[in-house]
C-alpha cells in the first residue's frame, strides 16, 4: 500500500494525465469503492462502479484536492449513481446474513487462507448492509473508504454530529448481533455458506 | 466467549475508536466487532473486485485527449444562437472599456437581469433570443478565470451544494466568481434564476447503445448519463447531497466491458 502522502502525489501525476498514476488510485480506492455500493446496491454495486470511474476519469481535470479528497469526492460519486439506481428500481435490495456465517468464517481464519479471508470480508460487508442504511453508510464511509465525519457528513447531505450518531447505533446493533450468537459460541460447521442465506450482496467469489 | 456483560456500554469514544481501526478499542462486551471491521476494510482483495479495470483506463485515456471541461454537446440549435451572440455581444464588448460589464451585458441582453443594469450599458438595445446559450466560444471571457463554456456546469455545481444557506455561501468562493459575475449580483435568488434561464432546451446528448469505446471524442461516448446534477462538485466543498433529482437509470449494458484496452 501506498502511503497517503504518496497517494497526494499520485492524484497529482493523475490529474497531469499519468495514466499509471490513475491505475494506481485505481487500485487503491476501488475495493472500498465496491464494498461501500455493496452495501447500497447489493449485486449491481460492480456495475454503479463501472459507470462511477468513468464519470471519474471524465472529471479528474475539475476535481481539486488530495487524497482524502480523492476519495470523498469518489465515494460521492460513486454515491450519485447508486442512488439513480435505486430510484430507478424504487428500493434498496435485503441483506440478510446471519452473524453465525461471519463468526463462523472468522474461527477458520486461523488458516491464513486469503480465500477464506475474503469471503469473510464479504459477510462482514453484508452484515453491515444488512443494517438501516444511513447507519449502514455511516459505517462503511467511516471505518471502510476511512473518511472523517465530516467528509462522510458531506456525502451524505448531513452534520458530522448526524453521521457520528448513525456509525455510532450502527456498530452498536452489530455488536450486540455478533455477541448474541458469539455468547453461545460460534458453530463450527462444515461447509461454507451451510448458515448463509442467499443475500444479494454476497457475490460469488470467482 | 469473553464476557459480554458490558455489551452494551459502548460509548460514542469506544465507537470512535472502533471505526478508525484503533487497535487500543476495548473489545470488552463486543469481542467480534473488531473483528467484524477488519474484515469489512481488509486490504487485501478479490481480482474480480478489480475487473473494471481496463474500462477506467480506457475512459481515462480517452479523457485526456479531449477538453477536460465536462460540457455536454451543444446542439445546433444552441450553436445558432451562441453565433448570434458572438456579433452581438463582440460588438458591445468593442465599445466598452472594461471588459467585466461584456459578461454583464450578455446577461442584460438576454433578459436574465432586471432592467436597471443594462441601462448602464452602451448598446443595450440590442435584441438577443430569449434563451441564452450555454455552448460555444461565444461569450467574450472578461477574466479568464472560468470559461463561460462551464457556466452549465458551475450552475449545476451551485445547485449540487444543497440548501440554500449552503448555495449563498458558495457564491462567496473564488471558484463561483464567474458565475456571480455573469448572474450580475452575488445573490442566491440572482444566480438561481440566471442558472435556470441557461438549462439547456435540448434533450441530452443521445447515447449510443451498446459498448461503445472511448475513441477520442469529447469524451467517452457512453456517459453514463447526462442528468442535471451529474456533474460532481469539488470534493472539498460538496455539501448536501441532492438526493431527490428525478432521473432514469441507464442499464448496465451501456457499460463497456472490461476488455483489456488502453
Amino acid at each position: 500500500m501506498l502511503a497517503p502522502e504518496d497517494l497526494d502525489a499520485t492524484v497529482r501525476l493523475a490529474q497531469s494525465g499519468d495514466e499509471d498514476a490513475f491505475r494506481r488510485l485505481y487500485r487503491a480506492q476501488q475495493p472500498a469503492l465496491l464494498r461501500y455500493l455493496r452495501v447500497l446496491v447489493g449485486q449491481d454495486a460492480e456495475d454503479i462502479a463501472s459507470e462511477a470511474w468513468l464519470q471519474i476519469a471524465r472529471d479528474l481535470g475539475t476535481f481539486s484536492g488530495d487524497w482524502d479528497g480523492f476519495r470523498g469526492w469518489t465515494a460521492t460519486v460513486a454515491r450519485h449513481r447508486a442512488m439513480d439506481s435505486l430510484r430507478a428500481q424504487r428500493r434498496r435490495p435485503q441483506f440478510s446474513v446471519s452473524p453465525e456465517h461471519f463468526l463462523d468464517l472468522i474461527a477458520k481464519e486461523h488458516t491464513a487462507d486469503l480465500a477464506l479471508e475474503l469471503v469473510a470480508t464479504d459477510a462482514a460487508v453484508t452484515l453491515i448492509a444488512s443494517l438501516p442504511r444511513d447507519q449502514a453508510e455511516a459505517v462503511m464511509l467511516r471505518a471502510v473508504l476511512g473518511l472523517d465525519a465530516q467528509a462522510a457528513g458531506k456525502i451524505l447531505g448531513k452534520r458530522a454530529g448526524a453521521v457520528r450518531t448513525a456509525a455510532y447505533r450502527g456498530l452498536r446493533q452489530l455488536a450486540r448481533r455478533l455477541e448474541a450468537n458469539g455468547a453461545t459460541g460460534p458453530p463450527h460447521r462444515a461447509g461454507l455458506g451451510v448458515t448463509t442465506s442467499p443475500a444479494p450482496a454476497l457475490k460469488e467469489v470467482r | 466467549m469473553s464476557s459480554y456483560e458490558g455489551r452494551d456500554r459502548m460509548d460514542r469514544t469506544t465507537a470512535e475508536q472502533f471505526l478508525l481501526g484503533d487497535p487500543a478499542a476495548p473489545t470488552t462486551g463486543h469481542p467480534h466487532l473488531a473483528e467484524l471491521l477488519v474484515a469489512a476494510r481488509n486490504p487485501a482483495h478479490h481480482p474480480a473486485e478489480l475487473a473494471g479495470e481496463a474500462a477506467a483506463m480506457a475512459a481515462f485515456t480517452a479523457a485526456r485527449r479531449s477538453p477536460p471541461s465536462p460540457v455536454r454537446r451543444p446542439s445546433m440549435i444552441q450553436l445558432t444562437v451562441a453565433k448570434l451572440l458572438t456579433v452581438k455581444v463582440a460588438a458591445i464588448a468593442a465599445g466598452v472599456a472594461f471588459a467585466g460589464v461584456g459578461g454583464v451585458a450578455l446577461a442584460a441582453n438576454t433578459g436574465v437581469l432586471p432592467a436597471p443594469i443594462s441601462s448602464h450599458l452602451p448598446g443595450g438595445h440590442t435584441s438577443a433570443p430569449s434563451h441564452p446559450a450555454p455552448s460555444g466560444s461565444a461569450v467574450p471571457r472578461p477574466s479568464g478565470s472560468a470559461s463561460p463554456l462551464d457556466l452549465t456546469a458551475l450552475c449545476r455545481e451551485f445547485d449540487d451544494r444543497g440548501d440554500k444557506a449552503h448555495r449563498t455561501k458558495a457564491l462567496d468562493e473564488q471558484h463561483f466568481g464567474e458565475l456571480v459575475r455573469q448572474a450580475g449580483k452575488k445573490d442566491h435568488d440572482q444566480v438561481e434564476k440566471f442558472c435556470h434561464g441557461l438549462k439547456p432546451s435540448g434533450s441530452p446528448e443521445p447515447r449510443p447503445s451498446g459498448s461503445a469505446r472511448p475513441s477520442g471524442s469529447a469524451f467517452p461516448t457512453d456517459r453514463p448519463s447526462t442528468r442535471p446534477g451529474d456533474k460532481p462538485g469539488k470534493p472539498g466543498d460538496n455539501t448536501g447531497y441532492p438526493s431527490e433529482k428525478p432521473s432514469s437509470f441507464p442499464s448496465g449494458s451501456a457499460i463497456p466491458s472490461p476488455r483489456s484496452q488502453g
